[in-house]
């Protein structure tokens, strides 16, 4: 039975030779893979490459001219630079206001905590045009404030501080969940042992706690920078003459039927997104002091000084009033007949949208649910092969499927059509078309969330399963997929919610047959029926409250936690 | 479900991992050894030796680099996990936590081809065995960490696997239940006579359970044994230091010992095939000390230095302060006594300035030394082991 076998020097080839050779003998897992590697090349890749591809081959042939043409023309330079400004400073502004609420939170002692975080989670599922639609009431022409008590008729609401309003409390909420993350995770133990070391309150927060989450604030400024820049929505019915990339090249790609220009301009706003998303999640997160220890401590005296606790609190309810005040307005809006001239009860905006909307509302909540569960089912597979299984070429699968993350909706609603306007991919004007583009778009969400849960489920669970006979499939679909279950529903209904307000994207996919309930309350924002736009974003947050109580409910009891890794 | 046992062979296993810094870490290297059918062995050593990698390779975890598995005369090393027919105790115990007691303990069954009512008297049968009688319906997490275990155990036995493996499965428990499983764990195995594989890193666990050891170090195995070899004539210094406790007497070789005397035929008579006495010089003192047949060859490359192997319970004060026998074979200061109710033991620096630890089984007999007191040191021949004074890798 003595085999002669020299002994072996192996190298990095030699495992993944034998990694290859693992693969070979579970057929399964190589066929998932293929599929996995074969959609995610058709579906989030080879769009972006045809994008690309025009805005440097716009006749077929290699040629820079759509770039020079841009970079010579004053009126789409400033686009460019105009993104980047706005990025930058809704980037901050919510950054600052996301740290002031985690920070309140976790270490302030705000009253009514609960109220509190409600409302700052609460823009995260409000729908698109929403803020936009309350500035408009407030400060527009006929604004309840600007003209209902200042008297004013003629004030701007248009332009860079309006949208730096309306981005700062609909994004604030990414900054606050990704900092109480980092604060919830600074050991109290080390606050507590400054102070014991000598340090006053204040000492403790300059160097203790700032130090600490400085990479996480770094992380949420990128996020939110990003976020701004492929934001369609609000600069669409705000901007004014602050033109930005992503409506620049909406407008010459559907409206001017400049193809390449708007591929070009599309790719333009990919650079400096993409880039900022790498530098988060391949330079900063690694830099994150964030330790995690066996027990969770809590603090037992106050960290801060009164003055700054006031401080925490006026911030967070002046947000919270003005997220408030926000709802109250489009909900108004809806109900009278003519906002700031004709303040007459009435139903008639929810009339007129069902009318025009009943047929959109149909088609956007079949397109979310029809793409939600095959979204999840595929992030599951893909964050199980991630977090489970060797094979060669996983870094790049993982980097591939996170995509969607970094390429703003634009890039992906021009690469649909360009990448599926012929056989045997013909899907423009389907609402296939859409469900891809959804499931393409919101797996990263599920996929995060299937990481994080399967990295809190002790391995050998699934060994145990292998080890007592069971195969993988069999082992998946008994032992993993039931665990994860309540973090795989929570993730579905979140990708459902952008589902539903998706725009960016979306836009450049509709069609007569399939629109979309988002594209309908732009047409009619971009029309001035106020009115009506208020009512569809109402059915929009009536069908969002609907889903997360079916979800809710799906949910059901959850586990205890035995077998889940200490953490 | 005797019948059941089969032996596992491993051959030339070798697993090479590429580490976080893209080095490559031999977890384990050549690892060869047969383990007889109903044999319980115990893989011990340090963190990071790579028992656990060796017995993942068996149960079909990890792939090794190079070399075969064989679990009686089948070649398992290409099939995956679920066709090997080894079951798995894990030291998280791995416990399905959606679903109930009773459902882990079938879990296994599932993918046995046996009727129903099989299925059954199995299950109680091994519930029985492991005394959850009645558990069948909690949740895992209402189970103390004790419980548990007995889960995880009968999900591994009812499956009536060839060959049962276990991974650190105590390491979870205090201490006086962890001597209550493994006694537990040692006779369930003998009464169905099943293949184990037990890996530890307490070295009390290993002596208490096993039929052999095997003392692995980076990657390597350093002994394979019954505990009392290893414990009596560990092969190099590491086995000597990693079990038990241990003082080391740097010597030199003379030579062989001439067993004309009735005292060291007596000592011949006693050794081991393999095994020869050797006159040993300990600070100018002649012992006779046995050791491997090799031992002058292994310890000419180090110009004759042997060390010579004394446990703590093998040496015997003979007299202190200026009534010590001259029959001593060492004597030193003491500087520590610690009274444990069972034995005295003692720290006593020796000539040379080592420091020597004596336990006296006996504290009640004559008067305990005290620190400060001389003593003198007699070593029973019989218990000491001789090794070469190779560098310690």
């Amino acid at each position: 039975m003595a085999i002669e076998q020299p002994r072996p020097r192996t190298s990095r080839t030699r495992d993944t030779i034998a990694d290859v050779k693992a693969l070979a003998r579970d057929p399964i897992l190589l066929a998932t893979l293929a599929a996995i590697v074969l959609l995610l090349s058709v579906f989030v890749v080879w769009p972006v490459w045809k994008v690309f591809w025009l805005s440097i081959a716009p006749r077929g042939v290699l040629s820079l001219d759509t770039y020079r043409y841009i970079f010579s023309q004053k009126w789409l330079t400033r686009s460019f630079t105009n993104s980047l400004r706005l990025g930058a400073i809704s980037a901050t502004t919510s950054t600052v206001v996301g740290f002031i609420f985690a920070f309140g939170l976790n270490r302030a002692d705000v009253r009514h905590p609960g109220f509190i975080r409600q409302m700052a989670l609460l823009p995260i599922i409000s729908p698109p045009f929403m803020f936009c639609l309350s500035v408009i009431l407030l400060f527009g022409r006929n604004g309840l404030i600007t003209r209902g008590i200042f008297g004013r008729t003629n004030f701007n609401v248009y332009g860079l501080w309006s949208l730096v309003l309306v981005q700062t409390l609909g994004m604030f909420p990414i900054a606050y969940m990704v900092l109480d993350g980092v604060l919830k995770a600074i050991n109290a133990d080390l606050e507590d042992g400054a102070l014991n070391l000598g340090a006053s309150r204040w000492s403790v927060f300059t160097t203790i706690t700032l130090p600490l989450s400085t990479p996480g604030l770094a992380s949420s400024w990128l996020l939110v920078f990003v976020t701004s820049l492929a934001d369609f929505a609000n600069p669409m019915v705000l901007a004014g003459k602050y033109d930005v990339l992503s409506v620049q090249a909406y407008l010459q790609f559907t409206g001017m039927y400049n193809m390449p220009r708007g591929s070009a301009l599309a790719i333009l706003l990919l650079f400096p997104a993409l880039t900022a998303f790498l530098v988060e999640r391949y330079w900063v997160s690694r830099r994150s002091y964030v330790t995690v220890t066996g027990k969770p401590s809590m603090h037992t005296i106050p960290m801060v000084s009164r003055g700054v606790a006031v401080f925490c609190e006026v911030v967070c309810w002046i947000t919270a009033l003005a997220t408030i005040m926000f709802y109250s307005v489009v909900i108004g809006g809806a109900f009278v007949k003519l906002w700031g001239v004709n303040w007459t009860p009435t139903l008639e905006h929810f009339k007129y949208a069902w009318d025009v909307g009943s047929n959109s509302i149909k088609s956007t909540v079949l397109m979310a649910a029809g793409a939600t569960p095959i979204t999840g089912f595929l992030a599951m597979i893909i964050a199980f092969l991630v977090v489970r299984k060797r094979f060669p070429g996983k870094g790049l699968l993982g980097f591939i499927s996170m995509l969607g993350y970094a390429v703003p909706g634009t890039v992906v609603g021009i690469g649909y059509i360009l990448a599926f306007n012929r056989p045997p991919l013909l899907l423009t004007g389907t609402g296939l078309i859409i469900m891809l583009c959804f499931v393409f778009r919101e797996m990263p969400v599920g996929i995060e969330a299937g990481v994080a849960s399967l990295q809190q489920i002790d391995p050998a669970i699934e060994e145990a399963s292998r080890n007592l006979g069971a195969s993988s499939g069999y082992t998946f679909g008994h032992i993993t997929l039931p665990l994860v279950r309540p973090a795989l529903l929570a993730g579905l209904s979140y990708s459902f919610v952008r589902s539903m307000t998706a725009v960016s994207a979306v836009i450049f996919l509709v069609s007569a047959r399939w629109n979309h309930l988002t594209a309908l309350t732009l047409a009619q924002t971009e029309i001035m029926r106020l009115g009506a736009a208020s009512a569809l974003s109402i059915f929009l947050i009536i069908i969002v409250m609907v889903a997360f109580a079916i979800m809710r409910v799906l949910v059901g009891k959850e586990h205890r936690p035995a077998g889940m890794l200490p953490r | 479900m005797a019948s059941n046992a089969k032996s596992v062979t491993l051959n030339n296993l070798t697993k090479v991992f590429i580490g976080p810094e893209k080095q490559q870490v031999v977890a384990a290297d050549n690892v060869t050894l047969t383990i007889n059918p109903g044999e319980l062995v115990t893989f011990l050593g340090p963190s990071g030796c790579g028992k656990t990698t060796t017995l993942r390779m068996v149960a079909g975890f990890e792939n090794p680099t190079s070399g075969r598995v064989f679990i009686g005369d089948r070649d398992v090393t290409s099939l995956p996990p679920n066709n090997r027919d080894t079951a798995m105790v894990f030291q998280s115990y791995a416990l399905f936590p959606h679903m109930t007691v009773g459902e882990n303990v079938a879990y296994g069954l599932r993918f046995r081809d046996l009727a129903k009512q099989d299925k059954q008297s199995r299950i109680k049968r091994i519930m029985d065995l492991v005394g959850l009688t009645g558990f069948e319906s909690r949740q895992p997490g209402q189970l103390s960490g004790g419980q548990q275990q007995r889960v995880a155990l009968a999900r591994a036995l009812v499956v009536e696997p060839q060959v049962l493996l276990f991974d650190e499965p105590l390491s979870n428990l205090d201490a006086k239940l962890r001597e209550q499983m493994r006694e537990e764990i040692r006779r369930i195995q003998t009464s169905l006579s099943i293949t184990a594989i037990y890996v530890t890193h307490d070295q009390s666990e290993a002596m208490a359970i096993s039929d052999r050891i095997v003392v692995m170090n980076q990657g390597r195995i350093e002994q394979m044994g019954t505990p009392s070899e290893v414990y009596s004539q560990p092969s190099s210094k590491f086995v000597a230091d990693f079990i038990g406790r241990v003082n080391f007497l740097p010597g030199s070789l003379v030579g062989r010992a001439k067993v004309d005397d009735g005292r060291n035929a007596e000592l011949a008579a006693r050794l081991g095939p393999g095994r020869t006495l050797y006159d040993i010089d300990v600070d100018g003192r002649r012992l006779v000390v046995e050791g491997q047949d090799d031992l002058a060859a292994a310890a000419a490359v180090v110009g004759g230095r042997v060390l010579v192997v004394c446990r703590p319970e093998a040496a015997t004060i003979c007299g202190a302060n200026e009534q010590i026998s001259p029959d001593a074979h060492a004597s030193g200061t003491v500087i520590r006594a610690m009274y444990f109710g069972s034995h005295m033991e003692y720290g006593i620096t020796l000539v040379g300035g080592s420091v020597f630890t004596l336990i006296d089984f006996n504290p009640a007999k004559g008067e305990p030394l005290r620190v400060g007191d001389t003593a003198g040191l007699r070593f029973d021949e019989a218990s000491l082991h001789a090794l070469a004074d190779t560098p310690a890798q």
